[in-house]
């Protein structure tokens, strides 16, 4: 946040730590946004970053993704962290309000991709171990499925369906209230 | 994407499949095998409820729609199993729901006489069905239904004999089929209302009708006692509520804002009441017009958010204090006695045989 002292900044600064894409690209980042990552905080704990963190299932283009979510979601936490917010205090409420829509929309935002690129959300936010992401990724697919019928899911996420006619017909008949 | 996601990331996702829209997941069922073997498991199930825990789904409510009309109930939009469409008779009036259970008063409210009801709990996706003859007649009277996600249940039964200005209660229990010993209070001036009750810690609290107070039924110690309200209260529609904090709470609307108040057990005063949060209803909800702002609060704790769906004129709406969020739940004006029904529904789906079948009752869970 805007308040935090240039002593904090410059302890921030000395903790960069080096993440290195599928196809060899650096990422310089704060140890604030990369610890997002709990198997790149594990691998900080275990002292294995000099050098640089290769991941190998992670391209240059989904991880700049991430990182662009980490820096945004180490500020949301920290300016958590910073404010005390009290129920019966109204200026702190409107505060905190003000802040989670702006991480509202952000994420938001974050998830206006292709559903290749989705997919590559989840698999690397399961890889690197981001709860939070893991979490918006796979709802916004749950949010996709909501409400459409099975063939409309099929065909949004090119998935073929294995089950035979007379199965279909026996789950259909007995809960066709799912399909009214 | 099968191909594309392991089984276990198509589980994450699956898993967030909405509980207040059980179709979803009979539609996501349908969608391949992998799919539907990943959610017939009982391990899928459990995790189900595990994920969604702390927000059971509203999947409907009841509600009269006039007086001498029976209970209905309200699906959400998406949810319509069976036996949301089922007739209630017209005498039924719904008082309390909890678990999947449902508490009935079946009898009619005359004027001037005393309130001849029996009680009725009954299970909509399992039948079962129980008729409870009440202690004794009131003028006003009250329920509260207690039960535990499965096994046997309690009814707290209040009533007020206006003649006496006596306040008694009872508390029975499906496992030995007895209403216990009344516990009185005497209040000449005042009688409980056929509203929401609630329960916090070991006791439920009723609202008082007349006197800007709340009544505690102790369930351990089976005594009735009064709790006074703030000045704040009085004249207005009191709503008696789980607190944030887990403690005992209420709220009022008045000039416009939805006011939450919690009990503080441990202040100066001992049980003290402190303000938790005040919400501008006018400014969640633009459209609402000034003078039909809500006459009465139902509120109901749905995991993290309390909700409160309230009616007017013009239909229901549920508010979510904590986005301050503002939806039309319900098209119908002018309805009364709302209960919402809190619970999960997780149809049982088979893959015994790579056919997927729906039991006639349907599995489902609840949680406290």
């Amino acid at each position: 946040m805007a308040s935090a002292g240039s002593g904090d900044e410059k302890a921030a600064a000395a903790a960069m730590i080096t993440l290195i894409s599928s196809d060899n690209e650096k990422f310089e980042v704060t140890e604030a946004t990369a610890t997002l990552s709990q198997t790149i905080r594990h691998m900080i704990e275990d002292g294995c970053t000099d050098g640089g963190v290769p991941l190998p299932n992670v391209t240059s283009k989904i991880l700049a993704r991430v990182i662009e979510y980490c820096k945004k979601h180490a500020t949301a936490a920290a300016g958590e962290e910073g404010s005390s917010s009290s129920f019966s205090d109204a200026a702190f409420l409107e505060v905190d309000r003000a802040f989670l829509e702006e991480l509202e929309e952000f994420d938001d935002a974050f998830l206006e991709v292709d559903r290749a690129t989705l997919f590559d959300l989840i698999l690397a936010a399961n890889y690197l171990d981001i709860k939070g992401l893991l979490n918006l990724t796979c709802q916004k697919v749950a949010d996709s499925v909501k409400g459409k019928t099975p063939e409309q899911i099929r065909e949004m996420y090119n998935i073929v369906n294995d089950l035979t006619p007379e199965e279909e017909a026996e789950i259909r008949r007995e809960t066709q209230w799912a399909f009214e | 994407m099968a191909a594309r996601l392991p089984d276990e990331l198509v589980d994450q996702i699956l898993l967030r499949l909405p509980p207040s829209d059980p179709g979803s997941l009979v539609r996501a069922a349908l969608v391949c095998r992998g799919w539907r073997r990943l959610l017939s498991g009982p391990a899928f199930r459990r995790r189900f409820l595990d994920f969604h825990r702390r927000s059971p789904p509203m999947l409907g409510f009841l509600y009269r729609a006039a007086t001498g009309l029976g209970a209905r109930f309200m699906p959400t939009p998406s949810f319509l199993p069976p036996f949301a469409a089922g007739g209630r008779p017209a005498r039924w009036r719904a008082v309390d729901a909890r678990h999947g259970r449902v508490l009935y008063f079946d009898g009619e409210s005359v004027p001037f006489e005393p309130v001849l009801v029996d009680l009725v709990v009954s299970h909509p996706f399992t039948g079962e069905e129980r008729r409870i003859t009440t202690p004794r007649n009131f003028f006003r009277a009250c329920g509260h239904l207690d039960c535990p996600p499965a096994g046997p249940f309690a009814v707290v039964f209040v009533g007020t004999d206006e003649g006496e200005g006596r306040t008694r209660a009872y508390h029975y229990s499906s496992e030995s089929g007895k209403w216990s010993k009344a516990a009185f209070i005497d209040h000449p001036t005042d009688c409980v209302t056929e509203g929401r009750s609630t329960l916090v810690g070991n006791a439920v609290y009723f609202i008082w009708d007349e006197s800007n107070g709340i009544l505690e039924y102790d369930l351990g110690k089976q005594e009735l006692s009064m709790i006074s309200l703030p000045p704040v209260c009085e004249d207005w529609f009191v709503a008696v509520m789980t607190a944030e904090d887990g403690g005992l709470g209420f709220a009022i609307v008045k000039d416009f804002k939805l006011h939450m108040w919690s009990r503080e057990s441990g202040g100066p005063n001992g049980s003290g009441w402190v303000q938790s949060r005040v919400v501008e209803l006018k400014s969640v909800a633009p459209d609402c017009s000034l003078s039909t702002l809500p006459s009465s609060v139902v509120p109901f704790a749905s995991g993290d958010s309390v909700i409160f769906a309230f009616t007017r004129d013009v239909g229901v709406f549920a508010i979510d204090v904590k986005s301050g969020r503002i939806t039309k739940v319900c098209k119908v004006g002018a309805v009364y006695g709302v209960v919402p029904y809190i619970c999960f529904y997780i149809p049982a789906l088979k893959a015994a045989n790579g056919v997927l079948r729906q039991r006639k009752i349907d599995h489902f869970f609840q949680k406290k």
